[in-house]
């Protein structure tokens, strides 16, 4: 499926921007995926070991250290390749061998962070994702000494900085690395799961208002995580007015940055306006993918199907999602239709694609991932390969053609109202059919749901 | 004689339900009934489709031939849904929810009138009180199988499908569950391959093997079937592996 985007993504890229425009792109992009990664491996990293490693593999009589140091090798394999595969497609705009070297040092420092993030207290490590993310960002400022700089124009600053990040964040794995214990190492692939500080009340409440109350209150983000070969779905739960609060302040941090291209560059046929409104539209489209993949894994059946209709529970639950969804994209549709005034001529375009395309493909989403065999959260365990099967494989598919929609969609606004009232339309029969959420049930509960 | 209002003398009733997963038949002809009040255990190998039946009888699966009532209702009806309480293996509740968030949601699903009286017994009763706020995923196995059970009656329901509910119990735990099962009114179906478990939640027996209706009787009844010293076990054994 990341193929396939990244595919699509690469041919979009290759056909929209000339050639002279290529290494804006890949400024932009290298920048934008490094920031995430930073910020990822060190915010949900861990030691990726899978279930059969705990039960068999360190229970054998061997050094500790030796096996730490296998799976650090086997996650910088990991990671590599996933950076090979993240920048290949701009290999064009690579006009130094000094950035093939700032790849490998990313590779390593993504792997690096994940050993040592488990070491950190959870306050300070997202304190710490959030400035390595924005340190990074800083290369779109033309800041010369930031992880992402080598790829901004400043080759020499950019790959010192991400040298000296790598021997730091090496030198740090390593040494925990040897400290680390076998019982360490397997709770540190375990959620650090803590009381409840602010409980939600149901007291009072209808059953339709619980669903509403729930689902409104809090929003539970969920996705599949692949390293090295092991799978784990990761889910949290986070109050609604944070994730509006953080929307907002994107929101306002991307209307600070589409400013700063000024009125000339969103007028003309500079990349930099249409780039930046594809990106914002893709990525709120993967958020809504991620959100709509909780929806159902974590959806226990022997509590809610016994006592709702499943026709009735779907319907308001999906309803009480597509709002908490549109909580997230409110910001960014109140900065689209403000940078529509301003004169952003791809603004509308992104704007039809927040307000339909991306709540109709969400509905359609949880539908599709619910009729084709999803995988229920059960715990934080590693899950094994023999786990998935091409058909839960087969969940992400969707994405692809969002993010093809996205991509045309912001270029020509009336294609993306057109797709997009067609996707509501689609989410609404489904949403409401008896008869798709009986076999939805039926096909849930015969994969294994409880 | 029955209680309930439409006069329904099973609380569960199949008639010739067959159920296949593809082309694996789980469960073929399968018929019997327990009447309104019964205790029954229901007693199968691994693999004798116990787990497919509860399914059936909650509704979440339908079978291809035959019917089920649940005290005369359909298993997917409202009146259906409003009376059964269900108890999977290894069931799972709501993770990201605390354990009180858990019990006010499915009460409020459920619409039970007095939310926080019942939250407040199912936890003082199930010794829960100190895991009000916990996290769910931070329950050790024991307390999610406690979590579980008071979810499965929270609303007291009138018919009782339990699904191997003493597993992951200590002891004391077990013995705290099976003094409040006791009490509890309704129809109970308790599926399980443990003979001493469905000796002390039940007093009668439905026997499946490879999904088909193999025997019905008192626990009783199926201890005369051995010799006076034979292991009750060893008489299930025979029955279900077709031994003489």
């Amino acid at each position: 499926m990341l193929v396939a985007i990244m595919v699509t993504y690469a041919l979009i890229i290759y056909t929209t921007i000339p050639p002279s425009g290529m290494s804006t792109v890949l400024g932009y992009y290298a920048s934008g995926i490094i920031a995430m990664f930073l910020a990822m491996a060190l915010a949900t990293g861990g030691v990726m070991v899978m279930k059969s490693d705990r039960d068999y593999l360190f229970t054998l009589p061997l050094s500790p250290r030796d096996l730490s140091l296998s799976i650090f090798f086997a996650q910088f394999i990991a990671f590599g390749t996933t950076v090979l595969f993240m920048f290949v497609y701009l290999a064009e705009a690579f006009t130094s061998p000094l950035l093939v070297v700032d790849m490998v040092a990313l590779a390593l420092t993504f792997t690096s962070l994940g050993v040592i993030a488990p070491l950190i207290r959870t306050r300070v490590r997202i304190v710490l994702s959030v400035a390595l993310a924005l340190w990074t960002l800083l290369s779109f400022a033309n800041f010369p000494f930031t992880p992402g700089s080598a790829f901004n124009g400043n080759l020499y600053g950019g790959t010192a900085t991400l040298l000296m990040l790598t021997a730091v964040t090496v030198t740090f794995a390593f040494r925990s690395l040897g400290r680390i214990e076998l019982d360490m190492m397997k709770s540190l692939v375990r959620t650090t799961a803590q009381d409840i500080k602010s409980p939600n009340s149901y007291v009072g409440k209808s059953p339709l208002g619980a669903i509403y109350s729930m689902n409104l209150t809090n929003m539970s983000l969920a996705g599949r995580m692949n390293m090295a070969g092991t799978s784990r779905y990761v889910s949290r739960r986070v109050k609604t007015r944070w994730v509006a609060l953080a929307s907002t302040v994107a929101a306002v941090a991307f209307f600070a940055f589409a400013l700063s291209q000024g009125p000339a560059n969103m007028t003309n046929d500079m990349p930099h306006g249409d780039v930046a409104n594809v990106i914002l539209a893709v990525g709120l489209s993967f958020i809504g993918f991620f959100f709509s993949q909780s929806a159902i894994t974590n959806e226990r059946l022997w509590l809610s199907l016994t006592s709702l209709p499943p026709a009735t529970y779907f319907k308001h639950l999906i309803s009480s999602k597509v709002v908490s969804l549109l909580v997230i994209l409110a910001p960014f549709a109140i900065i689209d239709a403000a940078l529509q005034v301003f004169g952003d001529p791809e603004a509308l375009g992104a704007l039809m694609m927040i307000l339909l395309v991306i709540p109709g493909a969400f509905v359609l989403e949880i539908c599709w991932a619910a009729y084709i065999a999803p995988i229920q959260v059960k715990g934080d365990d590693m899950m094994m390969p023999a786990q998935f099967n091409l058909r839960q494989m087969a969940v992400a598919l969707p994405m692809g053609v969002v993010v093809l929609v996205a991509v045309i969609g912001v270029l020509y606004a009336p294609f993306a109202a057109a797709a997009g009232l067609a996707l509501c339309l689609v989410s609404a029969l489904l949403t409401l059919s008896r008869g798709f959420w009986g076999r939805v049930v039926t096909k849930l509960t015969e994969n294994g749901f409880v | 004689m029955s209680s309930e209002p439409n006069g329904a003398a099973y609380g569960i009733e199949l008639a010739h339900v067959s159920k296949s997963y593809g082309s694996v038949p789980a469960l073929t002809d399968l018929s019997f009934e327990i009447p309104v009040g019964g205790r029954f255990a229901l007693l199968g190998p691994n693999g004798a489709g116990k787990s497919t039946t509860l399914k059936l009888l909650i509704g979440s699966l339908r079978p291809e031939i035959g019917s089920i009532r649940i005290l005369g209702y359909p298993p997917e009806s409202r009146e259906s849904k409003a009376s059964v309480g269900y108890l999977p293996e290894d069931a799972l509740p709501y993770r990201m929810l605390s354990v009180r968030e858990n019990l006010e949601y499915i009460a409020a699903l459920r619409g039970v009138a007095d939310i926080k009286g019942r939250t407040d017994y199912l936890l003082d009763e199930l010794e829960l009180r100190q895991y009000e706020k916990s996290n769910v995923g931070r329950l050790s196995r024991g307390n999610t199988q406690k979590l579980a059970i008071a979810l499965a009656i929270v609303h007291s329901p009138k018919v009782l499908l339990l699904d191997e509910p003493l597993n992951y119990l200590d002891i004391p735990t077990q013995e705290k569950v099976i003094s409040m099962l006791d009490r509890l009114e309704g129809t109970h179906l308790v599926s399980t391959h443990i003979m001493s478990i469905a000796n002390r939640l039940t007093d009668s027996v439905v026997m499946i093997s490879k999904g088909q209706f193999l025997w019905e009787g008192t626990i009783e009844e199926l201890r005369k079937k051995g010799s006076p010293d034979e292991p009750i076990e060893k008489v299930v054994a025979r029955m279900m592996t077709g031994a003489t």
